[in-house]
């Protein structure tokens, strides 16, 4: 029963593909309901099995307290993604340029990624490990040139496949050495047999620049800024969120497992990527104009500050990062959930579009606002009380310069998300602007994420939840057994 | 020291393919003119544009072949020690087929298996 | 312009509420209440933070619909609750006791020993007071102009929280909370209803003061951190925070961090130069609180924080701040003195006060911590009241250059005389408050070194330079133009705005005893806690051995 959320979401995905061949056209709302339904019980089940321990397959298939909790992001971020394309999938859009046709085939391979990545978390072996890795990053190749009518979405796929298969083969390759070090392919036992060797930093640099791509760590960066601007935006905002928690999924697989005891010696190289990817994104978003290029480098500072939770060799750090990427996903839904609301009514994507939009849509506009507050880390939202800890995470592990590069670089990214809201709120209003009208399915995401990304800020509890319950987890354990 | 050797292959890897290049730079006679861009050099003039579209069928037909190709691939071995591993394996090798007739069954109603 | 704030003020109002139910509700129960700290039976400080939520409430939820003053009254009235829960904290307040008073203690984030930890000392408790004085004033002030749209309100109850907050937070992180709670409604005060300029002056104050806070962030965990690795646990506590020792090493960064987000916010010169834009630019109300309440947080935090925590530094760093002090008043004044607009050159007298706030801090003494808690009132109370009355000239004229203005003093009397009196009492006139802040601050700094206090008189009479030219173009002289004669003086609410200021302002020039009773006991504690009499031998300069010295030569 411990698979049975994976299981879930792919009988799920079966289902919706096989039904999608024989229903009729207009019957075909029932597969949305269907995908959100499935991920929703997967959801319940995942929940519930807190406090649940064990392992599948001779322990290549682990369930415990961390590995839920990625699978809770997993899963929430392809409940909204279900419910951010809906509008689109189904041609409700006033603006005709933005729906997305295919729609059984597009939550098929949706629950497929998600699948991908609720196996990924539990892997305790690199075959395992990379296939279901692959299982969620092959689906997104297919789901970022979805239009593929539109040339911009088309360039977007291509890059997406060609740097993805890229560093794919990167991370194979340091894989591949990390087995040849050791023998075994059992992450456990990798951990005991590794010693210090050139070959091990080469695999470690190989992997570091493989699963960069999925982080979009610098310099590892350059595709995100095309493929988010031209990727369909509900499946932008799925990248931003899933596949970024993927691989931070990955690195806590393989550096606090593997390398765990090591702590001391990469986590320099985690300080200088966080540097570097917080400070250029945060340069390079200042100068955009398009939104949707602009939350990818969003992203990618973002990205920086979230490794940060790897610094330290404490028990605080991976609960920190968590926090972190719970208040980011809500946060960064929040943000993702105004733009496509506002693309799919007026089909514009630009910063300067926002012209205004507090006075047609004050509500929404409020949302955005807090939303783009919270990526800033202003107090008390929950992006602020997710910065404290990672400082506080990285300062304990004695990278006080980090700390303040990390504030300075808060400054920049505040100077830019400002950007937005003084368009929203200052400048005059569009001149064409009317008050929009929003759809269910989007006010309710806009609703949920918002109040997700405020009380998580407020309400500590939900730290302390995730301290006590990762605290279960064996993974500090594992940690302090092979420390050297 | 034990690294020396990946080292050794390395140099001598990317030291044999510049200098093939640099060799046959150096040898070879040029005499480059607009007919050797032609797709086809072998001194027949191309008829028509060669640019043409294949019938994507081929692709799809290809690729369903390649499924059921591995799909045996997979079989024969359980196939070879089916009494060994038991009912189990009997269900999960089921399941297997089951998720690639969803395949066979969702690329016939897209009219991938029509020609024309 | 109708809805525009409805849901960030319906959300963060809910979040507030949400907040301040926890707070008292847990109040009631796990209220740890420190064993000497005096308070009464129910969380006061609480009540006062979070009152103006009953404004930003009420003034969401009438918004249009009841006339388009309801949002003004609920505000006025919640700032009246504010002011009464303010009355009656200054009787309950225990004039003996050092400490902090009325504290309450409740856990916030457990795991790192954050609380939501408030208590007051004689120190905030006057900034406190202040705070809730010059709200209802610059509300009642602002009563007829554009700021009276509910939109505009609800940025002020939002202010007035973190302004409270920040004064009565005893935890690192929840001081960090409020202070960054009040950079938004004032970045929207300005950004919206600012002049031609405004949104490059608010970006350029929000860009500032959030570089100023995040260092500070940054400089908050570290200390936190080395009270965890000191003592084996989690506290952010100030008061905990006094027992830590740091090393001077490491107290040489702390102090920078902390200090140079409290001197921008000060702002201590050469970091002022958002003030003059943010408030040239800014709405009346804008202004006053700016002036008024957000710059004294600078002179507070450093009083609070910056001094306790790293002496050791402190040693190392205060002639340099004095001389920035020093530089701070010389320069604010000369540049007061060439401005063209009015509120700039209100804005540059302010950088010049400022300056002597920070020379009165860090000297350290009695004499220089009174007097720059002192000037800290005088400031708020006479700029507030001097940006109030420029308000009240540009409301009826629209322009802000001097040259537009002469002779108003024919058309408008009364305003004339209320101009003066609080012109006079920013350029220190004996008898009006200024006068004891700047006498006490040169005592202070006398006392430390007596080429300080020289430096420093220097600036007054600076500030009579530019007061009184500006005084004079503006309000004497024949009458200039058809503008300035169809003027109509003073309404009965604007006096009624003007009068409590003006007494305050006499009777704290006049009779400053009060004042000095409830914050001694405080000061001295203070200074005693934090050695300031070694702070003094150290740093003291005698005029009279360095003279001999020269002589035997």
């Amino acid at each position: 029963m411990l698979m049975l959320p994976e299981l879930i979401v792919i009988a799920a995905g079966f289902i919706i593909l096989l039904l999608d061949l024989f229903l009729a056209e207009e019957k075909k709302n029932i597969l949305g309901t269907l995908a959100f339904a499935g991920l929703l019980i997967a959801l319940g089940r995942t929940l519930f099995s807190f406090g649940q321990q064990g392992e599948l397959f001779g322990g290549r298939f682990v369930v415990d307290s961390v590995a839920i909790w990625f699978k809770i992001i997993f899963l929430l971020a392809g409940m909204t993604t279900v419910a951010l394309s809906w509008d689109r999938l189904t041609g409700k859009t006033t603006d005709i340029a933005s729906r997305m046709k295919h729609r059984g085939e597009f939550y098929t391979i949706l629950l497929f990624s998600t699948a991908g990545m609720m196996y990924l978390i539990s892997s305790r072996d690199l075959v395992t490990l990379y296939i279901s890795l692959e299982l969620s990053t092959i689906p997104l190749f297919v789901l970022v040139a979805w239009d593929r009518d539109n040339p911009l979405c088309g360039e977007a796929g291509l890059k997406y496949v060609i740097l993805g298969a890229l560093s794919s083969a990167v991370l194979l390759y340091g894989l591949g050495i990390l087995y040849g070090l050791s023998g075994s392919t059992d992450l456990a036992t990798i951990s005991q047999k590794i010693t210090h060797s050139p070959a091990l930093w080469l695999s470690v640099a190989m992997i570091t620049a493989g699963i960069g791509f999925k982080l979009t760590l610098v310099p590892f960066h350059m595709w995100a800024a095309d493929v988010y601007q031209g990727a369909p935006t509900p499946v932008t905002a799925h990248l931003s969120v899933a596949s970024k928690a993927a691989g931070m999924a990955f690195i806590f697989l393989l550096f606090y497992r593997v390398l765990g005891g090591a702590f001391q010696e990469w986590n320099i190289l985690f300080a200088v990527l966080a540097t570097i990817t917080m400070t250029l994104g945060n340069l390079v978003a200042i100068i955009q104009q398009n939104i949707k290029r602009f939350m990818a480098f969003s992203a990618i500072s973002q990205a920086g500050y979230l490794i940060m939770g790897f610094l330290g060799p404490f028990p605080e750090g991976l609960p920190s990062m968590l926090f972190y990427l719970y208040a980011y996903i809500f946060t960064n839904l929040v943000v993702f959930a105004v733009i496509i609301f506002y693309a799919n009514e007026t089909g514009r994507e630009n910063i300067d579009d926002y012209r205004g939009l507090s006075r047609t849509n004050p509500i929404i506009a409020g949302a955005m606002m807090l939303g783009l507050f919270s990526l800033a880390g202003i107090p008390p939202l929950s992006g602020f009380v997710g910065k404290f800890f990672l400082f506080s995470v990285a300062s304990k592990a004695g990278f006080h310069w980090l700390v303040g590069v990390a504030a300075i670089n808060s400054t920049i990214s505040l100077y830019y998300y400002l950007r937005i809201v003084r368009q929203m709120y200052i400048e005059p209003t569009m001149e064409d602007a009317t008050t929009l009208q929003i759809s269910p399915m989007l006010a309710g995401t806009i609703a949920i994420t918002t109040l997700g990304a405020v009380f998580f800020g407020i309400i500590p509890f939900f730290y302390e939840t995730i301290n006590q319950t990762v605290a279960a987890s064996d993974w500090w354990s594992v940690i302090t057994a092979t420390a050297r | 020291m034990d690294y020396f050797v990946v080292l050794l292959l390395f140099g001598l890897a990317i030291g044999l393919v510049s200098s093939a290049l640099w060799i046959s730079f150096l040898l070879a006679p040029r005499n480059p003119g607009g007919i050797k861009n032609e797709p086809y050099e072998c001194g027949e003039q191309t008829i028509g544009s060669s640019w043409v579209h294949f019938n994507v069928g081929y692709y799809l037909f290809a690729l369903i072949f390649l499924i059921f190709d591995v799909e045996a691939a997979f079989l024969f071995p359980w196939a070879v020690v089916f009494r060994e591993v038991g009912f189990v394996a009997f269900i999960e090798a089921g399941l297997f087929i089951l998720v690639l007739l969803t395949g066979l069954a969702y690329a016939w109603k897209k009219g991938v298996l029509e020609w024309v | 312009m109708k809805k525009i704030f409805l849901h960030w003020g319906i959300i963060s109002g809910i979040t507030m509420f949400f907040i301040m139910i926890t707070s008292v509700c847990t109040a009631e129960t796990n209220l740890v209440t420190l064993p000497a700290s005096p308070g009464v039976g129910f969380p006061i400080l609480s009540l006062m933070v979070f009152s103006p939520l009953l404004g930003l409430l009420f003034a969401c939820l009438l918004r249009n619909g009841h006339g388009e003053r309801s949002a003004g009254v609920a505000t006025l009235l919640s700032s009246f609750v504010t002011f009464a829960l303010g009355i009656y904290l200054l009787l309950q307040f225990d004039l003996n006791h050092y400490g902090f008073q009325f504290v309450e203690q409740v856990p916030w984030i457990d795991i790192f020993g954050i609380q939501y930890y408030l208590g007051i000392d004689g120190i905030s408790l006057v900034l406190v007071l202040v705070a809730i004085l010059i709200l209802p004033s610059a509300l009642a002030a602002t009563w007829s102009t554009k700021e009276k749209s509910w939109q505009f309100q609800v940025q002020t109850m939002l202010l007035q929280i973190g302004i409270l907050g920040s004064f009565m937070a005893l935890d690192a992180i929840l001081f960090y909370t409020f202070f960054e709670i009040m950079l938004v409604p004032l970045y929207f005060m300005i950004g919206i209803w600012g002049g031609h300029n405004r949104i490059y002056a608010t970006t350029k104050f929000f860009i500032y003061t959030v570089f100023g806070s995040l260092l500070l962030l940054a400089s908050i965990i570290y200390t936190g951190i080395l009270y965890h690795e000191t003592f084996g646990v989690w506290s952010f506590s100030i008061i905990d925070w006094y027992d830590l020792p740091i090393p001077a090493s490491t107290q040489m960064w702390l102090f920078a961090g902390f200090c140079l987000a409290f001197a921008i916010k000060a702002p201590m010169f050469p970091f002022h130069t958002w003030l003059p834009d943010a408030h040239y630019e800014a709405p009346t109300l804008g202004s006053v609180e700016l002036a008024a309440m957000l710059l004294k947080l600078g002179p507070y935090g450093i009083i609070r924080f910056v001094i306790p925590l790293f002496p050791d530094a402190a040693h190392v760093y205060v002639p340099i701040l004095i001389i920035f002090g020093l530089i701070g008043i010389t320069y604010g004044g000369l540049v007061a003195m060439v401005q063209q607009k009015l509120k700039k050159l209100i804005a540059y007298s302010s950088v010049a006060h400022m300056g002597y706030i920070i020379i009165g801090v860090f000297v350290f003494n009695m004499q220089g911590l009174a007097g720059g808690l002192i000037q800290m009132i005088n400031h708020a109370l006479v700029t507030g009241a001097l940006f109030l009355c420029v308000g009240m000239l540009y409301q009826r004229t629209k322009t802000q250059e001097i040259v537009d203005y002469g002779g108003v003093a024919h058309s408008m009397p009364i305003f004339a005389c209320f101009f003066l009196f609080f012109s006079l009492a920013s350029i220190g006139l004996p008898g009006l408050n200024g006068f004891v802040g700047e006498l006490m601050i040169m005592l202070g700094a006398a006392r430390m070194n007596i080429f300080y206090a020289i430096a420093a008189a220097f600036g007054v009479v600076i500030a009579a330079v530019y007061m009184l030219w500006m005084y004079q173009r503006v309000i004497f002289g024949p009458i200039k133009n058809d503008m300035v004669r169809n003027l109509k003086d003073l309404n009965l609410r604007e006096q009624l705005v003007l009068i409590p200021l003006a007494v305050f302002t006499l009777v704290l020039g006049v009779y400053p005893q009060p004042f000095f009773d409830h914050v001694n006991t405080t000061l001295e504690g203070y200074l005693k806690q934090f050695n300031a009499e070694e702070f003094q031998q150290q740093h003291k300069f005698d005029l009279a051995a360095y003279w001999s010295l020269k002589q035997d030569k």
